[in-house]
């Protein structure tokens, strides 16, 4: 079986539905202006409030309260709102789907984990749209919840896989399936037309001396995957740490001493993000 | 799907979409260029290196791609605050940018956006304004914030034309930075450089001055030599190279310590510093001198320009007798002395290096003389210039002391051998150096005025020797000659005074002959002749002496009252060997006969030079021949036995 054909077998799980549709591809479309991307916000009254509440959230630290879209849209930015509001859209729509054998919870709360800490990195890396990298973060693992939804019943067989083999989850996929969730996400968001960027740091997040067009990207996903794995922030099903060598640290390029700054900063958000995003 | 199932509201959106495409692609070919030209951001030279310089050309990128009704850059103070930095079009509006910015930075949003790396856009207290932040930061630190108002729906479709802001502030920022860095770099190379040049200024004293008396060491010293060798290659000036060493120091150092004799050492470079400073040359001018510690308790004197050496000399016996003296070290009395060598550029040596080993070696024989003195490497120097100076003093009181004598050297009938009479010949009886013939003092008498003095001491002497001759009063039967200098005979009144004199002795002015060489004669023959006349008046006899060797013309001999040709003596020893000095010596004879003028030959030294001098027809000669200068007492017995000279057998 090849990712493809694995795509293939349910196109329902590929794509939104409804005013989701909409917003997303509005989004997407690059023509789009302050006042199109605001309208396609407020075509769904949840995706509209949660913006609104991660815009006045910690996240930003704005010193004065946020109460329209359209001025979160100019404050943030257009493309940083994009960003912002396609994680929401992808959070809701994921959230209703029922997967057999994951803590839907435990999993949102990983991806969340990832998407602010991966967000922090950039941020300390001073870089200039940290946003995409929080929606990098938090799409990051999609690709497993697709797999677990596809093989139901089974994935007790790769779990098992892990258990005897005393191997990291995505390795055991490899062995049962012949690709890793990671796979299966870069797949997913080639077909959304994401940006190539969020493409490769998706497919390599767990072999990120790999990416070739964007090294940094990767390497910051992986090693927030890595942290949030750490710090038990949530768990997308994986139970070792997932090593980061050297290189990859390198790559970030911040000081050791840094992360302790980028963990704290994350921290502090990550509990209002949940309280906005996954209640 | 094919067109024709389009809706016209579908074809208006799409073609807004093209018109927003082909918009987008201008402003980001436009952006593009903008982009390309923020290189210039960075100054490269130290001239638009400045931070007001970089500020300028990097809102003028801004400026092109920001519709902007105002922008003002602030920037990040030594004291964590920011100050307007520049503003370009500032308004007279009661509320400007500035202002708004203010209420940005009291509301929080300024430091808010600080850590925001995009643009921010917050709303203006105006109707459709929007105020823009962004920071101006490099990846590790925070150097500024960028402010602009402008009119919101202008900035509606500059999404690309933000993303060029961001990418142009952060090259500000590290045109700034580097700018920062680059100064910092320049103080400090500029400190550096201070210091460095200080070090080796301070090494390079080190390196040339003895650290205890602070003057030039050996190395600076022979370097200083070198110098002055150079200069006076091809002049007449001399340089004097004097070495000095403390007799006995080392017996100081081994009994009173080496601190005591270091104070030593210092004492005596500092009063040798100040002898040498007041020193000067013979025409008041100072001396050009150097000072070193060539090391231990030898020092070195360079003296430059020298015009003669009695100049160093005077200087040096003033460094002898300044240095040996009783100085107090430590609260003990302390008895030094000072040998010196003196070796003197061109004589002895032309390099640094020869003058220092002979003066060296000059000072080695000081030693050796018994210290507290000085000596010249060149021994000639030595007698000559040490002499010159102590006959200076010794002259002075050589005439009250009675050291000067008169010898007397007969004048003979060539054809008798009879005495006819004698020149007085002026000698000095110097108590150490023995008995000086005049060449060694009279130019030096010359020089201090003192020849007057000396000729009418001669004159007195002669006359007084005269009168206790046995004949005296026979007709002048005995003729005694005095030599007359050119400086005497410069003399207002030499004429008168020696007139005075012979009265005085009562003394015949006939019986006194006055010898002036033929050269002092022709050296002013108008002063000659009338000094001859008056002379010749008070009855005294002249003669030309030296005579053929000072190109007097027939004329001016005529015009010259003498009684007396005097032959030169180097015709006279050639007489026998040489057929041209017969024949000159001859002519002479002829012309002295013509002119009715008596003829004398000196220098006569063999038999043979007074038998041709007789066949030649002069009568009258003297010379060892015959006899020796002699002291009066001798020639006085030689008339009273009334010899005949040659004596024989």
């Amino acid at each position: 079986m090849t990712v493809d054909e694995f795509l293939a077998e349910d196109g329902s799980l590929c794509s939104f539905s409804g005013s989701y549709n909409t917003i997303f591809t509005r989004l997407s479309d690059p023509t789009a202006n302050v006042a199109a991307i605001t309208e396609a916000v407020e075509l769904d009254p949840t995706i509209a409030a949660k913006t609104l509440k991660v815009a006045n959230s910690s996240l930003y630290g704005f010193p004065e309260p946020i109460d329209t879209l359209h001025r979160a849209v100019s404050i943030i930015g257009l493309q940083q709102m994009r960003q912002i509001v396609m994680s929401t859209v992808v959070i809701e729509h994921f959230r209703g789907v029922p997967v057999i054998g994951v803590d839907m919870e435990s999993f949102w709360r990983h991806s969340l984990a990832v998407g602010v800490l991966s967000r922090s990195i950039a941020r300390f890396r001073r870089e200039a749209n940290i946003e995409r990298l929080y929606l990098y973060g938090i799409m990051h693992d999609l690709g497993r919840l697709l797999m677990f939804l596809h093989l139901a019943s089974r994935t007790e067989e790769l779990i098992n896989i892990r258990e005897r083999e005393r191997m990291l989850l995505f390795e055991a996929e490899t062995e049962f399936l012949g690709f890793d969730h990671a796979d299966i996400g870069a797949e997913l968001l080639e077909s959304w037309s994401m940006s190539p960027a969020q493409v490769e740091a998706t497919r390599y997040h767990h072999a990120p001396t790999e990416a070739k067009a964007f090294p940094v990207e990767t390497a910051i996903v992986h090693v927030a995957d890595s942290i949030a794995n750490a710090l038990r922030l949530g768990s997308s099903g994986e139970r070792f740490v997932p090593p980061v060598e050297a290189e990859t640290f390198e790559r970030v390029g911040l000081e050791m001493e840094t992360y302790e700054a980028v963990i704290g900063d994350a921290r502090k958000q990550l509990g209002q993000m949940q309280a906005i995003l996954l209640d | 799907m094919s067109p024709s199932y389009k809706t016209p509201e579908e074809v208006n959106a799409l073609h807004e979409r093209i018109r927003f495409l082909e918009e987008a692609l201008e402003a980001n070919a436009y952006a593009m260029d903008v982009l390309a030209s923020t290189t210039a951001i960075f100054g490269d030279t130290d001239r638009n290196r400045s931070p007001e310089l970089i500020i300028q050309s990097s809102l003028e990128s801004i400026r092109r791609l920001l519709p902007a009704r105002d922008m003002a850059v602030y920037i990040l103070d030594g004291e964590s605050s920011f100050d307007l930095a520049y503003q370009q079009y500032p308004q007279d509006d009661a509320y400007d940018l500035a202002d708004a910015v203010e209420d940005l930075i009291q509301e929080g949003t300024f430091s808010w956006a600080l850590h925001q790396n995009h643009p921010v856009c917050l709303p203006s207290r105006f109707e459709g304004e929007s105020l823009l932040l962004h920071v101006i930061s490099t990846r590790t630190r925070i150097r500024g914030m960028f402010a602009a108002r402008f009119r919101q729906n202008e900035l509606q479709r500059h999404e690309m034309t933000l993303s060029t802001l961001t990418m142009v502030l952060f090259n500000t920022a590290y045109a700034l930075e580097s700018a920062d860095l680059f100064q910092m770099m320049e103080r400090r190379q500029k400190a550096l450089q201070r210091i460095t040049e200080h070090q080796s200024r301070e090494l390079l004293h080190h390196q040339s001055h003895d650290s205890l008396t602070n003057l030039p060491n050996r190395m600076l010293f022979s370097d200083r030599l070198s110098q002055a060798i150079e200069r006076h290659k091809g002049t007449d000036h001399h340089i004097a190279l004097i070495l000095l060493d403390l007799d006995n120091f080392k017996r100081l150092n081994d009994s009173l310590g080496h601190r005591a004799g270091d104070e030593l050492i210092r004492k005596v470079a500092q009063d040798l510093g100040r002898l040498l400073e007041r020193g000067r040359d013979r025409s008041g001018r100072p001396l050009r001198t150097t000072l070193s510690r060539l090391g231990g308790d030898e020092f070195g004197i360079l003296v430059e320009d020298l015009q003669g050496l009695e100049g160093c000399v005077r200087l040096v016996t003033d460094v002898v007798r300044t240095t040996a003296v009783e100085r107090t070290v430590f609260d003990r009395p302390v008895v030094t002395s000072a040998s010196c060598g003196i070796a003197v550029f061109p004589y002895d040596g032309d390099n640094a290096d020869l003058l220092l080993s002979n003066a060296d070696a000059a000072m080695y024989e000081a030693k050796q003389r018994g210290r507290n003195g000085f000596r010249f490497y060149t021994q000639d120097l030595n007698s000559r210039t040490f002499r010159h100076f102590e006959l200076e003093k010794e002259l002075g009181t050589a005439i009250e002391q009675e050291q000067l004598v008169v010898h007397y050297q007969p004048k003979v009938d060539l054809h008798t051998g009879d005495i006819l009479g004698a020149e007085a010949l002026i000698r000095w009886q110097h108590p150490k150096l023995g008995l000086l013939p005049p060449s060694h003092f009279i130019e030096l008498a010359e020089d201090m005025t003192l020849i007057e003095e000396i000729g009418e001491w001669v004159l007195r002497r002669v006359c007084r020797d005269l009168k206790t001759l046995p004949s005296p009063g026979e007709d002048c039967a005995l003729r005694l000659a005095v030599n007359v200098s050119a400086r005497q005979l410069r003399q207002p009144d030499l004429a008168g005074d020696f007139h005075a004199i012979l009265q005085a002795a009562r003394v015949a002015p006939e019986c006194i002959e006055l010898e002036l060489t033929e050269t002092t004669i022709m050296d002013d023959p108008k002063g000659a002749a009338r000094m001859f006349e008056r002379l010749r008046e008070i009855g005294m006899r002249l003669a030309v002496d030296d005579f053929g060797t000072g190109h007097a013309s027939l004329i001016q001999l005529k015009k010259l009252p003498a009684d007396t040709l005097k032959i030169d003596r180097s015709f006279v020893q050639d007489l026998e060997r040489s057929e041209s000095d017969a024949k000159i010596v001859k002519a002479i004879v002829k012309m002295a006969q013509t002119l009715g003028l008596n003829i004398i030959a000196e220098g006569v030294e063999t038999k043979r030079q007074a038998e041709i001098l007789r066949e030649f027809g002069c009568n009258e000669a003297q010379g060892y021949f015959f006899a020796r200068p002699m002291a009066f007492n001798d020639f006085r017995a030689l008339l009273q036995d009334r010899a005949r000279l040659p004596r024989t057998g």
